[in-house]
């Protein structure tokens, strides 16, 4: 069943990459190409079933963005992955204490994506 | 920041010169090492190039800063003392250094400060050449980043125009897929169906209505047959009545003569009366006779004619009926083939696309390198930066080297870059290139919290 799923990428190949993977599975897709991007349109209302972000994205990096997802009451438990070529150890760990819910490693293939998003977000 | 500082060494100027030498090699064997950093990332062939110019300048600046470095030195320890031979040469205030003569110059007997001023002279000479070379550093750095910058630029084009391209070709693949996914059972081609098996099988019970039709025929044909016959059976039966009453009459016309030749001359007329029943009697015997015969050859024509006929047309309807029962049949089995054929041919397609289709999105996928390739030319861009800024510190003590300088360290800035990295495989080539042959570990590519 199709989710709606937000995708925050300061990379415009990786947003068009993920949106054609995603929508061809039959997902909603939003994107945004920065941290304040994406806090600005959660905040405008935007209800994703599911996050996914960048780590290094300027001044707010993935990780902020994870915090300020964990601020907010009505996402503060919706999952939120991190898809980076970012491969240091303390870095995931510094994510999975802000609230992070997975991490992938670019490139991400569409198997693999989609199989982490059914292990993620419930019915999906 | 390492400080320059002028110091009370007691060191020679061929000291100074040998020592500025070590700098200048150590120098560039660290710029080479930055340098052998980047060339495991894209742009390499940039790099090389600034790295060979940047590389040969290096050598030429540290050697001179060196040198002219210890010369200072020694002339601030030597200035006051005793003796100190006059001055011909000066740079930037700085008395040449009384040089020792090579052999050849002191055995030459030319003093010895004024061997010294003109190696000054020549070396500072030098030293304003390369620094002029040193402040081209920053805009050739400059070209060669923005020629980087140009490659992430164009490649992020091209890959988007990749990706646009591929994503037209899936749309197709999945419209393709739905349209087939649609044929296959849709109302349109179940209702095609339906009518042609009803067409089917309204031209069979047509058939049978037809057969039935003839059969029938036929059984009234051999019934009339059968009536007419019958007919023929009355029609002999009244003329062998009418051949009785002709032999009675015939009896009776003799008994008639016998009667009248007994009656002698009085019978006579009766006489002649019998002769013409009897000679009436006989034609309408031959009469009867001949109209037997008639209905008899009636009765062989007829009945062959009739015969004849219904055979024929039977025989021709049956053969007509084969026609169209073979047709009729021949054409359900190409229509069953076809519809057959069809089908395998839309689920071979079907499957096909959805062969084509996976490999494509995976591409889409895989377009995602160049994400990774931006970012690891973002810090090549961010090494050249370093190299940059370094040669602008080098110019700045070159033009003033009587002052303090902070000079940033190369080692500091190789570290610097280091953590600019973000990949395992930039940390593993950059230790590699330092002599580090420690790999870092790769973690999962997937990992749930």
């Amino acid at each position: 069943m199709g989710k709606k799923i937000l995708i925050v990428d300061d990379s415009p190949t990786i947003l068009m990459s993920m949106r054609a993977m995603l929508e061809r599975a039959g997902h909603a897709v939003s994107n945004a190409a920065s941290g304040e991007e994406a806090v600005s349109v959660l905040k405008g209302g935007l209800k994703p079933d599911l996050v996914i972000t960048d780590f290094h994205m300027g001044a707010m990096n993935g990780i902020d963005l994870v915090r300020e997802v964990r601020k907010m009451t009505a996402l503060r438990f919706i999952p939120v992955l991190m898809v980076t070529t970012e491969s240091q150890q303390a870095k995931r760990l510094e994510a999975k204490a802000a609230g992070a819910t997975g991490w992938l490693v670019k490139p991400v293939q569409p198997d693999a994506l989609l199989q982490v998003i059914k292990q993620v977000v419930p019915g999906a | 920041m390492t400080a320059v500082q002028p110091h009370a060494a007691k060191a020679t100027p061929r000291r100074g010169f040998l020592i500025g030498s070590a700098v200048a090699l150590l120098g560039t064997v660290i710029v080479e090492v930055l340098l052998g950093l980047m060339i495991g990332s894209p742009g390499r062939d940039l790099v090389l190039v600034a790295g060979a110019a940047v590389a040969g300048m290096a050598v030429g600046s540290v050697v001179v800063y060196g040198t002219l470095r210890h010369s200072d030195r020694w002339l601030s320890h030597n200035a006051d003392a005793p003796g100190f031979p006059p001055r011909s040469g000066r740079i930037d205030g700085v008395d040449p250094p009384a040089v020792a003569a090579p052999d050849s110059e002191a055995a030459a007997g030319k003093p010895l400060h004024k061997l010294a001023a003109k190696q000054f002279d020549a070396i500072s000479a030098k030293a304003l050449v390369v620094t002029g070379e040193l402040g081209h550093y920053k805009e050739l750095l400059g070209i060669l980043r923005d020629q980087v910058t140009n490659v992430s630029t164009e490649t992020e084009g091209a890959a988007l125009d990749i990706l646009t391209r591929l994503n037209e070709i899936d749309r197709h693949i999945q419209d393709m897929i739905a349209f087939l996914n649609h044929a296959g059972t849709s109302d349109k081609m179940v209702d095609l169906m339906d009518r042609t098996e009803a067409r089917m099988v309204a031209n069979r019970r047509l058939l049978d209505e037809f057969r039935e039709s003839c059969d029938q025929a036929s059984v009234e044909s051999k019934e009339r047959l059968g009536e007419f016959q019958s007919m023929v059976a009355d029609l002999n039966r009244v003329v062998g009545q009418v051949r009785g009453i002709s032999r009675q009459t015939n009896m009776l016309s003799f008994n008639a003569a016998i009667e009248a030749t007994r009656a002698g001359e009085a019978g006579k007329g009766f006489a002649v009366v019998a002769s013409e029943v009897k000679q009436l009697s006989r034609g309408s015997d031959k009469a009867a006779v001949d109209i037997q015969d008639g209905i008899a050859r009636l009765q062989v024509a007829i009945s062959v004619s009739l015969q004849s006929m219904v055979h024929n047309r039977l025989e021709a309807e049956r053969k007509g009926f084969d026609v169209i029962s073979d047709s009729i049949a021949e054409l359900t089995e190409n229509l069953d083939r076809f519809i057959s054929h069809q089908r395998d041919v839309m689920t071979k397609i079907h499957e096909a696309s959805e062969v084509i289709a996976h490999p494509i999105m995976a591409l889409i996928g895989s377009i995602q390198f160049q994400d990774i390739t931006r970012q690891e030319l973002q810090h090549v861009s961010q090494g050249m930066e370093f190299v940059a800024s370094h040669s602008g510190q080098l110019r700045v003590v070159l033009e003033d080297f009587g002052k303090d300088h902070d000079l940033d360290s190369i080692q500091t800035m190789i570290a610097e870059l280091m953590e600019q990295y973000v990949m395992s495989q930039e940390r593993n080539i950059h230790n590699a290139a330092i002599g580090n042959g420690e790999l870092e570990e790769t973690g999962p590519l997937v990992q749930l919290f």
